[in-house]
């Protein structure tokens, strides 16, 4: 069964004893099978949300940055963004190498840089990076040319659609989108027992992922060199 | 609540049934079906798929058209005639080779003959009559045929009907009975005891019942007693329901069935002496029936007395042989229609037929405007073509019929004579094309035969290798898939496998609770 929305739904409904569905009936079934679909969302969100930094939600992205804008909106789906990844990258035309910027907290922004965003004569290589309250992000001094700004962050997840959506979950942790519609389908059925059996079958995934996927040690750093 | 497997048992009785609406059918008559094509309801219990037919003779009856006399002599004879060339009809016997011309009639275009057999001298002879010529007789001893003439009576030219009663012969024209001297059939001297009554109503059939000749007319049903000119009486059974096909009336089981404006009919008798019954035998399958008699006026019947079946057929002349549909009625009480189990036929086209019992065989023949003449009950293939056996049961709500039950197994009890292989179908909530809610599960296939069980003739059997005498299974175990909140079940044989028994099917499912 390939690893799509159809086949997860159909996980959930060969576990139920229910007749499989098709490409060509997947849009157009309603009842218990629209649920099954709505229970395997459910259960991807449900993952996605047990933790911010997902390795398989992690996005580099590229903006190029206007002449004389100071502000920039967040990307639509990033649900955390790594502060300290962003640069400028190195570009010949622009005669810029590649620049690491420094994070400044808003209020120092306001303190010290604030002018720029109003003083159109002041402008340069962004040095700081700065997250503003307001969902956006704030590059300091305003750029002077259309530089190119890449950072990295961690988008919330999508729900899928067409039947053959695949999860941005790796297919090794299929089973654990299954057990977590499971849930949601046995409640539908109103096998509480069964419900909470898969619950628990689905905790004990998500610790499994959190485990391989979030838990890391490469080595400890003694930071006290940077007094 | 954690879910719990249970058993709803399926028990294959009841036969096709169409007077109930959907849910109720499924409710109160679980076991009965929507669909029972090609089988019959078996006297010993469940529903088995009918035996096939082959032809008597590898050799047409010469002529054109339809066959228009069929009697069935013994198991090894059978009379028949066919019009030939010259538009006479001609009689031919035949005892399962070439067909012998015996007499060809006096007239042209002669009818569908109507026959009743009979021995009043040591011979058994039949007296035909089409309607148009003068009544022939057939007779056994040297395998001969005569026509009557005018010699005889004048009035018995184009008789319609014949029949045996009192040892005397009665021939109905019109509204008019002619009877023969007694112990003869061809006596019609007025000075000897023959006469004739006028009954006032086109005569459509003549039947004995008991101690009583009954005149079926086209409103009217009579009945004649007496043992003589002397005292034969006409005295009236009902003036309101007549018989509108003679070819329809057979005595079965103790009843009389015929086919009447609203559907087939029983004339039985009832406790009170001299009183009549007159139930409509086919209300249980009111739609069928329906559907059935109002798509030609042309019908014939026959009745298996092994089986106690009247198996009546329409005969449509356009109809390919495989559309050609009739019914089967199984008696399960001595009278009455309350015992009656119905289901249907499909690929039999029968113009005539007719059925003898001799010494300890039953023979069954119909015959078609094909030419040939086939025997029922014969083999398991109509004519070395397949049988499309379907049984469909209704939609069966098992418990509340707002509930949706999750089914998990099938087990089928049957009993295959040999290799049987069924297409199974699990249908849920009324198989509605726009319901979207279900998904309708994929054909399933339920076969007999294992890899230890070798069947004579079966391909898998193989001359130095098979060891036969292996038991057939009588349990088949299939798991089903899907959810609904009725379920129905259809088993289908499409092939020339001999006949099987179905006896029980146990659904196992879950219910669900409430949504």
């Amino acid at each position: 069964m390939a690893y799509d929305y159809l086949g997860l739904v159909n996980d959930v409904n060969r576990r139920l004893n229910e007749v499989e569905l098709t490409s060509a009936n997947f849009a157009t079934t309603t009842g218990f099978y629209s649920f099954a679909k709505d229970a395997v969302n459910s259960s991807i969100r449900h993952i996605q949300q047990e933790e911010y930094e997902w390795p398989w939600n992690h996005v580099e992205q590229e903006e190029v940055l206007l002449a004389g804008e100071t502000r920039y909106s967040y990307p639509y789906d990033a649900k955390t963004i790594n502060m300290n990844s962003f640069r400028i990258k190195r570009d010949d035309n622009l005669a810029t190498n590649t620049i690491k910027l420094k994070v400044l907290s808003y209020e120092e922004y306001l303190d010290k840089h604030v002018d720029t965003e109003y003083n159109s004569s002041n402008t340069g290589t962004p040095r700081y990076i700065v997250r503003a309250p307001s969902r956006e992000l704030l590059v300091v001094p305003s750029p002077d040319k259309a530089y190119e700004l890449i950072y990295e962050y961690y988008t919330t997840g999508f729900d899928l659609e067409l039947f053959s959506d695949v999860p941005n979950l790796p297919e090794q942790y299929r089973y654990v989108i299954v057990d977590g519609a499971m849930y949601y389908a046995y409640q539908f059925r109103g096998d509480m027992q069964a419900a909470q059996l898969s619950m628990q079958k689905f905790t004990q995934g998500i610790k499994h992922l959190r485990s391989i996927n979030i838990n890391r040690t490469e080595y400890v750093r003694d930071l006290r060199v940077h007094f | 609540m954690a879910t719990q497997w249970q058993t709803f048992p399926i028990e294959f009785r009841g036969g096709l049934i169409s007077n109930l609406t959907a849910l109720q059918q499924g409710t109160n008559a679980v076991g009965s079906a929507t669909l029972l094509q090609n089988f019959e309801v078996n006297k010993e219990g469940g529903y088995s798929k009918i035996r096939g037919y082959s032809k008597y003779s590898a050799q047409q009856v010469t002529g054109s058209g339809p066959i228009l006399a069929l009697k069935v002599i013994s198991s090894g004879r059978i009379v028949a005639a066919r019009k030939n060339g010259s538009n006479y009809t001609q009689y031919y016997y035949s005892t399962g080779g070439a067909w012998t011309s015996m007499a060809t009639s006096a007239a042209t275009n002669g009818g569908k003959a109507k026959s009743v057999l009979f021995n009043l001298d040591g011979d058994d002879k039949v007296i035909f009559v089409d309607g148009t010529n003068y009544p022939a007789i057939y007779n056994t001893s040297g395998n001969s045929t005569t026509f009557m003439t005018s010699s005889n009576s004048t009035d018995v030219l184009g008789a319609q009907h014949v029949a045996i009663f009192k040892n005397t012969a009665f021939y109905a024209k019109g509204n008019t009975i002619f009877f023969t001297a007694p112990f003869t059939v061809d006596d019609f001297s007025v000075a000897n005891g023959a006469g004739s009554i006028n009954v006032a109503n086109d005569i459509t059939g003549l039947a004995v019942f008991r101690e009583q000749l009954i005149i079926f007319t086209t409103d009217t049903i009579k009945r004649l007693t007496g043992s003589s000119s002397a005292d034969f009486q006409v005295s009236p059974i009902t003036d309101r329901i007549g018989c509108i096909n003679g070819d329809t009336i057979q005595e079965v089981g103790g009843d009389i069935m015929y086919l009447s404006p609203d559907g087939i009919r029983l004339l039985s008798a009832t406790d009170r002496i001299g009183d009549f019954g007159l139930d409509i035998a086919s209300d249980t399958i009111v739609k069928d029936a329906t559907t059935f008699l109002s798509q030609t006026p042309e019908f014939c019947s026959v009745v298996l007395k092994e089986k106690a079946q009247y198996r009546i057929f329409a005969y449509v002349l356009s109809e390919q042989t495989e559309a050609a549909k009739g019914l089967i009625a199984t008696k399960f009480v001595s009278q009455g229609a309350g015992g009656l189990a119905w289901s249907t036929t499909k690929g039999i086209k029968a113009f005539i037929a007719d059925s003898r019992y001799t010494g300890t065989s039953e023979t069954l023949a119909f015959a078609n405007e094909d030419g040939y003449v086939y025997v029922m009950e014969t083999g398991s293939n109509f004519d070395g073509g397949n049988i499309e056996a379907i049984y469909e049961s209704p939609f069966m709500p098992i418990s509340d019929p707002q509930i949706r039950k999750t089914f998990y197994k099938m087990t089928l009890y049957a009993e295959p004579s040999a290799s049987m292989t069924l297409d199974l179908n699990i249908k849920y909530d009324f198989a509605s094309a726009t319901n979207t809610k279900v998904v309708q599960p994929s054909t399933q296939q339920i076969s007999s035969t294992g890899s230890q069980v070798f069947l004579f003739g079966a391909s898998s059997s193989v001359f130095n290798s098979s060891t036969y005498g292996g038991e057939l299974d009588k349990v088949y175990n299939t798991n089903l898939i899907g959810s609904g909140k009725t379920v129905a079940i259809r088993l289908e044989d499409l092939s020339t496998n001999p006949t099987f028994t179905l006896d029980t099917a146990l659904l196992e499912y879950s219910q669900e609770d409430r949504q």
